[in-house]
């Protein structure tokens, strides 16, 4: 049997021991310094298992070393994000708590559903820990080969795509495609990374627009037709996918979807010098090298790592803000 | 793919020596799976810290028996206490606790062991051999389908309304409106939240079983002193030989075991379907085929033993979309993908190509955490049954003490346990005034279910309705849907038919 | 028992349900008033339906009082006479936890749930019930709180274990 095997019991003993004491005994370990000193909490707007919490895992592993703490994760899907996003407001704006955001269709959500959140004013993106361009890819038994294919195909009849949902810059991609090339693209949300590209690969649906790394990650089971970036950032692990706009000579904006860390701008104002060890400790991290050997690990192209300071992940919501009011009446059915 | 007879028995043996972690997974997985709240995808989530800790292998090993003996560990309190642990024993509830009202708690606990631990193992079995067929299923389902398969579980309404069918009917109806509650799934738009942010995801599932089941029953059964009719002095003390007796005479029913846990395979395959779905169907299908349909909810061992097979052979289904696609087919499988990218650990048909002997150890720890609950749980039903003689005074206190608290845990939430009780008087109202509390959930769980994939499949066709009798599989699947519906009422008219000629004939004959 | 059979069988309980769930459909369907048709249909539907089942129940229900076959009181909707104060009480604790786990955490809301629950519900002596409330809640601590380590509602008890511990 492979060398995998290898946990004794005892080793298993003295893991659970320690594995309990870290669950009961959070915060024990007293540092020197001031913050922090307890947990803590990160609010992840969408569901556990989805992109977004293997991102926020990835991190806080390796951000233990930086930030002498634990961390605690509250997963809050619903109403497209909305729900996490209200109930990270209402939490005590400390600095101990932080928000995970999917910038991308979650900017669109602020902007399009009412929820009542400005950003800067009431809320803002401290940093950027990664960026993805959308990508549209069709499962691999499909007859489309090529993008070029699909929109020929689109021009004669309405093409199916799966995505997430609605408010996301992967649907806005494929709107923005279909204007430009003249296809027709029925947009069919499944409310999930996993089952919109579940619906490409056994054929409910022509093909599937998301973030770069599903596809990715799913290997030769999809074949992955275009880009929405300037350039494809993982040639090599996409079969060196073109980029929609060097297919069809278009000018599309990029679409891309960064992920990274939100506070409260109450907590900005309040306690500066916390919210100052968060941004130069996750910075570290993300320049860690153990970081991207984790990113890697988990069949993540590390060039998806894209840190960025504050003023590029606000500049990075006010862009993808203003391409939602653009297509808000395609995205909101009214 | 290719894996040997040899490599097989390698497997097994491998997986047995992992007995040290399985049997305390097993522990913990039935205790979350009885308590209503934490069931498996909670409770790896809590331990994830520790999950983490291990390596790949013994993580992954634990997370499955935790796993299946949560699914298990459901059907505990559905049948001594009438609350189901989990979405899928809600329909255990419906002859189990009849059983154990008759004084047969321990019959039915051991048809309810029997039937999981075979159906799970059965299933298990099926996956290991079968994998790469049981993955195509996905590719022939699809939402369309997938509407018809829920009508099959929203069908058991109209049997459980049987005795008055309008108010069985405003009950179901009712649950699927308060299902209905939430954002939408094109727009996200939430409705019927009375503006509410912890409704604008629906109606939590939890809270809302807790409440109609639990809190419901505890204000219930304060009525009586006992539990059991008659009083407790209807239970004796059950001896060592009965349990083994009734645990025995529990495989009469490995006919109905084996094919409800295929059922359940098959739903479990599915994504976006899962244990309460399968254990509604094939509650609903043994009915149908059974030669006593009347006898269904009056506490008859067939009644424990669908449900309770088919939930878990939705286990090993929900594993076979990660498996073989790479994409998790439920909440459980997510979290167990989580644990793979952290260890860096390839899923999909990658993970096949390198690292078979996990792939398929996956699986054959599965069986073997069946094999090992015969061992671990099968002696219990002596002591559990024991529950149902103490007195509902001690008990109604302690069931709202530990399940209400239970509201709080998936999604954190106070509010949530207020939901609970809202449930909870909602459920006391029903059972009151003769509104089946288990019609109302199912439309609770089925409802946005249901609507979720009807929208799907409309988008897909471009509103077109007739998209519903668009596919092979699906007008095969309405075709017996009709018949599951029309067939018992004409049956039942031609035996009373036939009764009638052969009264008159009796009457003639004695003229 | 013909005195039983032939009294009017007591409705009044009966409506709470078919009348709340009217109330709720209509409000439902006021809330989708302005929405795309794809978020109206189902509710639409369900609240139609459930509307017109409940019309129908209101007419067997008119036509049976009118025959003298059903009556508007409550019947045994509240259960044994005997029992009613108590179980009442019990009800009342069982909001009262509700409201005080937020504030006192779930060790401590247990015990006194528990604790009450018993004494009320009459349990003697009283001396036993608040022995089983202890043991009962402090099991339920060490198994959800500190061997799962079950994010419960944090209260005085819990915050002294973890500063002890």
């Amino acid at each position: 049997m492979s060398s995998r095997f290898r946990v004794s019991r005892r080793q298993f003993l003295a893991s659970s021991a320690a594995g309990a004491a870290a669950l009961t005994l959070p915060g024990r370990a007293a540092f020197a310094q001031s913050f922090p000193d307890h947990n803590i909490n990160i609010t992840i707007p969408t569901g556990e298992g989805g992109g977004a919490d293997r991102d926020v895992r990835l991190i806080t592993q390796i951000w233990k070393k930086y930030l002498n703490t634990d961390f605690e994760f509250g997963y809050y899907p619903g109403a497209a994000g909305q729900v996490g996003y209200e109930f990270f407001m209402k939490r005590e704006p400390d600095g101990y708590n932080l928000l995970f955001a999917n910038m991308g269709p979650e900017v669109i959500m602020l902007t399009l559903q009412n929820v009542g959140i400005q950003l800067g004013k009431d809320l803002v993106y401290i940093n950027q820990t990664s960026s993805e361009p959308m990508s549209v890819f069709v499962g691999k038994r499909s007859k489309f080969q090529s993008l070029q294919e699909l929109v020929d195909e689109g021009k004669k009849r309405a093409i199916t795509c799966s995505v997430s949902r609605l408010p996301h810059p992967a649907s806005i991609g494929m709107l923005a495609l279909g204007e430009a090339t003249g296809a027709n693209f029925n947009l069919v949300p499944f409310g999930g990374g996993n089952p919109s590209a579940m619906a490409a690969i056994t054929g409910e649906v022509d093909c599937c627009a998301l973030p770069f790394a599903n596809p990715i990650t799913l290997g030769s089971e999809v074949r992955i037709l275009g880009v929405f970036s300037d350039k494809n950032p993982a040639p090599d692990q996409s079969g060196d996918a073109p980029t929609v706009n060097s297919v069809f000579g278009t000018k599309l904006p990029e679409l891309t979807s960064s992920r990274g860390f939100a506070v409260q701008a109450a907590a900005m104002e309040k306690f500066p010098d916390r919210i100052e060890t968060i941004k130069k400790t996750c910075a570290q991290v993300l320049a860690d090298p153990d970081y991207v050997e984790a990113v890697q690990k988990a069949g993540l192209p590390k060039e998806f790592i894209d840190p960025g300071d504050q003023q590029k992940a606000m500049s990075t919501a006010e862009a993808t803000r203003e391409l939602a009011e653009k297509y808000r009446a395609l995205l909101t059915g009214k | 793919m290719d894996f040997s007879l040899g490599s097989f028995a390698d497997l097994f043996a491998h997986a047995f020596s992992l007995w040290w972690i399985i049997i305390p997974a097993i522990f913990v997985g039935i205790i979350a799976g009885a308590v209503p709240g934490f069931a498996a995808h909670n409770t790896i989530i809590i331990l994830l810290p520790l999950t983490l800790a291990f390596n790949v292998e013994v993580a992954l090993t634990f997370m499955v028996a935790l796993y299946c003996a949560s699914h298990l560990g459901g059907g505990i309190p559905a049948i001594l206490v009438n609350i189901p642990g989990t979405g899928g024993a809600a329909a255990t509830t419906l002859d189990g606790y009849q059983m154990t009202k008759k004084g047969l708690a321990v019959r039915a606990l051991a048809v309810s062991f029997v039937a999981s631990v075979l159906g799970g193992l059965i299933s298990s079995l099926i996956t290991l051999v079968a994998l790469p067929a049981l993955s195509q299923v996905g590719y022939y389902v699809h939402s369309v389908e997938m509407v018809v398969i829920m009508l099959f579980g929203l069908a058991l309404i109209a049997s459980i309304a049987a005795k008055d069918m309008l108010k069985g009917l405003i009950a179901g109806v009712l649950g699927l409106l308060l299902g209905a509650m939430g954002a939408d799934h094109i727009y996200a738009t939430p409705r019927g939240t009375f503006g509410i942010l912890e409704l604008f995801d629906g109606i939590p599932l939890v809270p809302a079983l807790i409440g109609l089941f639990a809190v419901s029953e505890a204000l219930v059964m304060l009525e009586e002193k006992s539990i059991v009719e008659g009083g407790t002095a209807n239970v004796g003390k059950v001896t060592w030989g009965e349990t083994f007796h009734e645990i025995f005479g529990a495989f009469r029913h490995w006919w109905n075991i084996t094919w409800t846990s295929i059922l359940g395979l098959l739903i479990g395959v599915l994504p976006g379907a899962g244990a309460s779905i399968a254990a509604f169907v094939a509650y609903q299908q043994t009915q149908f085929f059974s030669k006593h349909p009347e006898r269904f909810g009056t506490g008859i061992p067939e009644g424990v033993s669908a449900p309770e097979s088919a939930n878990n052979g939705v286990t090993t289904g929900t594993l076979v979309p990660l498996l073989a696609i790479g994409v998790p087919g439920g909440s459980t499988a997510a979290v167990m993908m989580i644990v793979l990218q952290f260890h860096g650990v390839p899923f999909g048909p990658r993970l096949f190509v390198e690292q078979p002997q996990l792939a398929y150890g996956v699986i054959v720890s599965m069986a073997v955490s069946y094999i090992l609950m015969i061992f671990t749980i099968f002696p219990m039903v002596k002591y559990m049954s024991r529950i149902t003689v103490i007195s509902t005074l001690y008990l109604a206190p302690f069931i709202c003490a530990f399940t209400l608290v239970g509201a709080f845990v998936p999604r954190g939430f106070l509010f949530d346990i207020g939901i609970a009780l809202a449930f909870g008087v909602l459920g006391f109202v029903a059972r009151k005034t003769g509104y089946h509390v288990a019609a109302i959930l199912i439309g609770v769980i089925l409802g946005p279910l249901i609507e979720k994939s009807f929208l799907l499949a409309m988008r897909i066709s471009g509103n077109d309705p007739m998209v519903m009798f668009s596919s092979t599989i699906g007008n095969i699947l309405w075709v017996m849907l009709v018949a599951t519906l029309v067939l018992p009422y004409v049956f039942k008219w031609r035996r009373e038919r036939r009764a009638g000629l052969e009264h008159d004939r009796l009457v003639e004959s004695e003229g | 028992m013909t005195e039983a059979t032939n009294r009017k069988k007591a409705i009044g309980a009966d409506l709470i349900i078919p009348l709340a769930g009217a109330a709720y459909a209509v409000y439902y369907v006021w809330s989708v008033r302005d929405f795309p048709i794809e978020a109206q249909m189902s509710g639409m539907i369900l609240a139609g339906m459930l509307l017109f089942l409940v019309l129908l129940y209101l007419v067997r229900i008119g036509v049976g009082l009118a025959a003298g076959r059903y009556g508007m009181g409550l019947g045994d909707f509240l259960g044994p006479k005997e029992t009613r104060v108590s179980r009442g009480l019990f009800f009342v604790l069982v909001l009262a936890s509700v409201y005080a786990i937020g504030h006192f955490g779930f060790t401590l809301t247990t015990f006194g749930f528990l604790a009450l629950s018993f004494v009320v519900l009459g349990i003697r002596p009283v001396g036993r019930a608040i022995l089983v409330a202890a043991i009962a809640a402090l099991v339920g601590w060490l198994f959800f709180v500190v061997l799962l380590g079950t994010r419960f509602p944090m209260g005085p008890f819990e915050q002294l274990m973890q500063a002890v511990f």
